[in-house]
């Protein structure tokens, strides 16, 4: 049968984990339709067992590389690592945002189904290498988030947040598409294998195309990523949206970015001329400032906004020395965020449950007495914290292990000497989160917190993803990179 | 290629707009004139494999289905945007980016 066009091979078990998202926010959607005074209760339980369920669906897929409609969706690592993060963040941030939602008074039940298409959004960014498909997962991630960031309706801060999120974003959005533009007319695809013609143009005049057309995306994404000079957003953002929202900005909504950081890079070896010097400085910039900038911070929120920076520069010159090794290095990335992540979203749950009834930015001056109070909370904290920094037997520091092996082998010795020294500067800052949280506390100051059943399970993930993929470091590395 | 040299000139005339002007309704606009010189930059490229580089129909539609993208997605940030500035209007009487400063960034 002769049809008009050939139809693309779907491939839908493949699809299956975008799909049980998708419908899962719908389905929440549909709810409020039927009855709009519906309680969040319903919403809550269906997003989390549709999180759950899509899990299960992504953990099939490991062991192999997919392809699925005419090469649109791409499985690859460190592609599924990503997408498995984000669903996880996607779980811990809905048990913690029920008793965070009803303590601020902002509980209204399109939070689930927004979330869930958040995630949605990372995830299609994360299985992607073509451009349109990584813009239509970048605009559905960011423009779920812009309406989660102003969550909260009656606060100045989670507004005046959303306000400044939704203009830069939106900005960088632009700078983007501006960048795929130039690309399409390079190369006259919208693949990222586009970049990798750039050689067999070197004839005419369209390598400053290229080149634009890299800087250009490098702006979209380095702003999604938090690179500096594209940060300026992070810090009011953090500090601003409600707790639980940063939350998954910080994880789940970084992960997405950072993977098509990673597919990008890994496109583009053969302009490395002009990309590695681009993304050394980038993730140098991103280093020292957000290190400089964090030093002097007192809003947790924000120390914890420009550590996300700092983070992200240890990835790019990662992903810069590999460039310019030639290597590959999917799963020390994919481990590299697995450690991230997790950290980061432990930090955030123990914030979520201290932070007050007025939604108003969370200061270093808040978290004394907390070992107090409570003990098992803050030696949490020191593990999740001691992960960001890099100590002792937690995922931060096999993570950074990793990574200076990475860059030693690809001859880049002082680009891993960059990354340790910044490591080292950034350890006094977050020493100072532990240092309050041991400090006594001050009188008439007591420390609220809530301990609830979905703060605990919360925690219990994030600790067993800190230090369980220490201890199952061979048993993870064999099932991820298994063909 | 004139019609690429249009497409610039609307693009840094929105990054202008959006670097001075202080009302973020009107910097919305601009940013809207940046999207609408992606398209048009789009549009002209496509136009341009399709007419000089003998290149088909099929092979030329990536830049075309673009445009659609942006649009959509162009429309929903309009419906986000306006709905985030109208609540700030509602709890502030006033939106001015130079006014938004409680988070001291």
């Amino acid at each position: 049968m002769k049809t008009l066009f050939a139809l693309p091979d779907f491939n839908w078990g493949v699809l299956l984990p975008f799909l049980i998202l998708a419908f899962t926010g719908i389905f929440g959607l549909l709810v409020l339709l039927v009855n709009p005074k519906a309680n969040s209760k319903v919403i809550r339980t269906v997003t989390i067992s549709g999180g759950l369920v899509a899990l299960v669906s992504q953990f099939a897929l490991f062991g192999g590389e997919y392809r699925s409609m005419g090469d649109m969706v791409m499985k690859t690592n460190p592609g599924m690592i990503g997408e498995v993060l984000i669903l996880i963040s996607l779980v811990v941030v809905v048990l913690i945002s029920k008793p965070y939602l009803e303590r601020t008074a902002s509980d209204s039940p399109e939070f689930y189904p927004l979330l869930c298409w958040a995630a949605l959004g990372g995830m299609i960014m994360c299985s992607s290498d073509n451009l349109l498909c990584i813009f239509v997962g970048l605009e559905l991630l960011s423009i779920s988030l812009y309406v989660l960031a102003g969550l909260n309706k009656r606060s100045k801060f989670s507004q005046e947040a959303a306000l400044k999120y939704f203009l830069l974003g939106a900005f960088a959005t632009g700078f983007f598409l501006y960048g795929i533009a130039f690309l399409y007319g390079a190369s006259g695809n919208l693949s990222l294998d586009g970049f990798s013609t750039a050689p067999l143009h070197s004839g005419t005049d369209n390598r400053p195309l290229f080149y634009l057309s890299f800087a250009l995306i490098m702006v979209g994404i380095g702003f999604k990523c938090g690179l500096v000079p594209f940060h300026q957003w992070i810090p009011d953002v953090y500090s601003g949206a409600p707790t639980n929202v940063v939350a998954f900005m910080a994880t789940g909504a970084k992960v997405g970015p950072f993977i098509a950081l990673y597919n990008i890079i890994m496109a583009v070896p053969t302009m490395s001329a002009i990309a590695v010097p681009i993304c050394v400085a980038l993730s140098i910039l991103s280093m020292v400032v957000g290190n400089v900038m964090a030093f002097s911070q007192r809003d947790v929120k924000k120390i914890l906004a420009y550590s996300s920076m700092v983070n992200a520069g240890y990835m790019l010159i990662y992903l810069a020395g590999l460039m310019k090794g030639h290597m590959a290095g999917a799963f020390p990335f994919g481990y590299f965020l697995l450690g991230y992540v997790f950290a980061t979203l432990g930090v955030f749950v123990i914030l979520a449950q201290i932070s007050g009834r007025d939604a108003s930015p969370i200061t270093l001056q808040s978290l004394r007495g907390l070992s107090q109070r409570s003990p098992g909370l803050a030696a949490l904290l020191v593990i999740f914290v001691l992960s960001q920094i890099g100590i002792g037997p937690v995922a931060g520091f096999v993570a950074k292990l990793i990574f200076v092996n990475g860059l030693i082998e690809a001859n880049q010795s002082w680009m891993a000497i960059v990354l340790l020294a910044n490591s080292a500067f950034a350890a006094f800052y977050y020493l100072k989160i532990l240092k309050a949280a041991y400090s006594s506390e001050e009188e008439g100051a007591a420390i609220q917190f809530e301990n609830g059943i979905e703060s605990k399970i919360a925690l219990a993930v994030c600790t067993v993803g800190v230090v369980g993929s220490v201890i199952f470091y061979s048993p993870i590395y064999h099932f991820i990179t298994a063909r | 290629m004139a019609y690429i040299g249009l497409s610039l000139f609307m693009f840094s005339t929105g990054v202008v707009g959006v670097v001075i002007r202080r009302n973020p309704i009107v910097i919305f606009m601009c940013i809207e004139l940046m999207l609408n010189a992606v398209n048009l930059a789009f549009l002209s490229f496509a136009r341009y494999r399709y007419a000089t580089e003998g290149h088909s129909l099929n092979q030329a539609i990536g830049g075309p289905m673009m445009v659609i993208f942006v649009m959509a997605v162009a429309a929903a940030e309009v419906a986000v945007g306006l709905g985030i500035i109208m609540a700030i209007y509602r709890l502030k009487e006033e939106v001015d980016v130079d006014e938004l400063n409680l988070l001291g960034g």
